[in-house]
């Protein structure tokens, strides 16, 4: 059974049911897997823009500017299912057009993408082959499932419904052992991690300036640090992941923060499952209640705007919660700019937590001093291929506007719906591999939910404080 | 557990969550307060689902810049 979303390089362990899959020597271990297989199809991506000026553009640099264009020959390559209310068969149409295509184009671009992960490990390729088909068939359930209307505008993301639709088979009539060498978790994960760098762009940093960075990257970190610290010190949790990852979806950005931040300090699945599942109850709650709160205490909408994006955990909920009409364009400009910035703000979490763990956590009950190579060793390399390519993008994006729209079309057109269809694969992989009996000792305690509880409330009190220190009173004008 | 037993469990959740998503949910869209909700959101074109900004139609506040 995989025990962690970190990197074993020397043993991985695929199964509950006796099948053991241990690479040879000469294989890749999964970090290094994920980080060629990432930066080869985001390059990929890349060079799959064509950028053109129309030669009427000609007539005036305003012109040019907004008449470039770019598209991308992958397409519609990958696609995911549409909305749909009572008729599930409706979420293969999207505006009468079938999806059907570019979901098969889904299904064929992940199977090239595990078996060339199993040929560079050294491990079956035909067995992934023929197993994977299985797994994607469920991850399209997960994602059929999270499309249904209601479901779609509450925010509860695919990665509960892929968790729910793994669950159910694996602890009913069980994960068969044929469909273990598709169960590949960890590098579905670690690959959609690197495909998700691309997206974290610096130079967007600059479209709020100063008082976006106060209330995004000077709370967030206190509340992080904070609330880890309480769960350690006050609560004791005796898991430090966990106290790490519920920290970081609560104070960053809900499940992609939660998945960034699990991986690095290797947390257990089950710890990433309730983690997200606690984000995601409380994302929906606070979707509903912030916009009220914040016309009831009169805030100016920009404040109110601010205050939003730094404290509700999930981004398509800042959006949905700032978009009330006392709140107007401006306040969900705010909310959604602020929460972007938290966005880019888990490369440097991931980056962080990585580092922290693998100097301090893991050599802590080590008597002897840790050197350098160990250090290296231990770290998990995936978070350098996401730091990669984030650098990369980062600077075509801000050379010139041939590469801001290669980066941007690149990203909409192709690695967006490929890393989601990882993430997917890698929540179902997650489900088939946990006994519910496994889960039930983490809400015993209670202790996960007191900490997110207090964790959000220090959250709410500081981004009020802040945003209102600097959109009300410093940055005013 | 045995075979058959497994098979029923699995025909129970999977009956559970289709009749849950063809008929529960339909109906609770229809209810005033989510109907509204929902109407909202498709008319603003918010995709509430977005796991991150760029899944958005996040449009930089006029006049900013990045080079």
């Amino acid at each position: 059974m995989i025990e962690s979303l970190g990197n074993e390089p020397e043993k991985h362990v695929v199964s509950s049911g006796g099948l053991e899959t241990a690479p040879s020597a000469r294989g890749l271990s999964e970090d290094w897997t994920a980080v060629v297989l990432g930066l080869c199809i985001l390059i990929l991506g890349l060079l799959s823009v064509q950028v053109t000026s129309p030669p009427e553009n000609i007539s005036g640099p305003t012109s040019t500017e907004t008449k470039t264009l770019a598209e991308s020959w992958l397409a519609d390559c990958v696609g995911k299912p549409g909305k749909w209310n009572a008729n599930p068969g409706l979420a293969f149409y999207k505006n009468d057009k079938s999806l059907l295509g570019s979901i098969i184009g889904a299904l064929l671009v992940c199977t090239a993408i595990g078996a060339v992960a199993t040929w560079l490990q050294r491990n079956s390729t035909r067995r992934f082959i023929i197993a994977f088909p299985l797994v994607f068939v469920m991850s399209l359930m997960a994602y059929v499932l999270s499309s249904q209307i209601v479901i779609a505008n509450y925010n509860l993301e695919f990665a509960l419904w892929a968790l729910l639709v793994g669950l159910i088979v694996c602890n009913t009539c069980g994960t068969p052992l044929w469909l273990k060498p598709a169960v590949r978790g960890e590098l579905y994960i670690k690959t959609g991690l690197v495909l998700l760098g691309a997206e974290v762009l610096f130079g967007r940093l600059l479209a709020l300036g100063v008082p976006g960075i106060f209330v995004s990257w000077v709370v967030t970190p206190i509340v992080l640090i904070s609330t880890y610290v309480f769960g350690q010190r006050v609560l004791k949790i005796p898991s430090r992941s966990l106290n790490m990852v519920v920290s970081a979806d609560m104070s960053v950005c809900g499940v992609s923060a939660a998945i960034a931040t699990a991986a690095a300090c290797r947390a257990k699945k089950e710890e990433l499952s309730l983690a997200i599942g606690l984000s995601l109850s409380f994302t929906v709650l606070l979707m509903i209640v912030m916009p009220i709160a914040v016309e009831t205490l009169q805030l100016d909408p920009v404040v109110g705007g601010a205050w939003i994006g730094g404290t509700v955990d999930s981004t398509g909920a800042v959006a949905a919660s700032a978009s009330s009409e006392y709140l107007g364009d401006v306040g969900l400009r705010t909310a959604t700019t602020v929460k972007m910035i938290q966005n880019i703000l888990i490369g440097i979490i991931a980056f962080g937590v990585a580092a922290y763990w693998t100097r301090w956590v893991d050599t802590a009950d080590q008597s002897q001093q840790v050197g350098p190579a160990e250090i290296w060793r231990r770290f998990p390399k995936f978070v350098l291929g996401f730091l990669a390519a984030s650098i990369l993008c980062s600077i075509l994006f801000a050379g010139s506007q041939a590469g801001e729209l290669r980066v941007s079309t690149s990203t909409d057109a192709f690695t967006k719906g490929l890393r989601g269809w990882l993430f997917c694969l890698a929540f179902v992989c997650i489900g088939l591999e946990t006994n519910f009996r496994e889960l039930f000792p983490y809400f015993r305690s209670g202790k996960p939910l007191i900490l997110y509880l207090s964790g959000q409330a220090l959250n709410l009190i500081l981004t009020l404080a802040m945003a209102y220190l600097m959109y009300g009173v410093v940055f005013k004008t | 557990m045995s075979s058959l037993r497994k098979w029923m469990l699995f025909s129970f959740w999977f009956t559970l969550v289709g009749l849950t998503w063809t008929i529960i949910l339909p109906r609770l869209s229809e209810v005033p307060g989510i109907q509204q909700h929902i109407a909202r959101m498709e008319q603003k074109g918010i995709v509430v689902e977005a796991m991150f900004y760029t899944e958005l139609d996040w449009q930089p506040p006029p006049g900013a810049s990045w080079r």
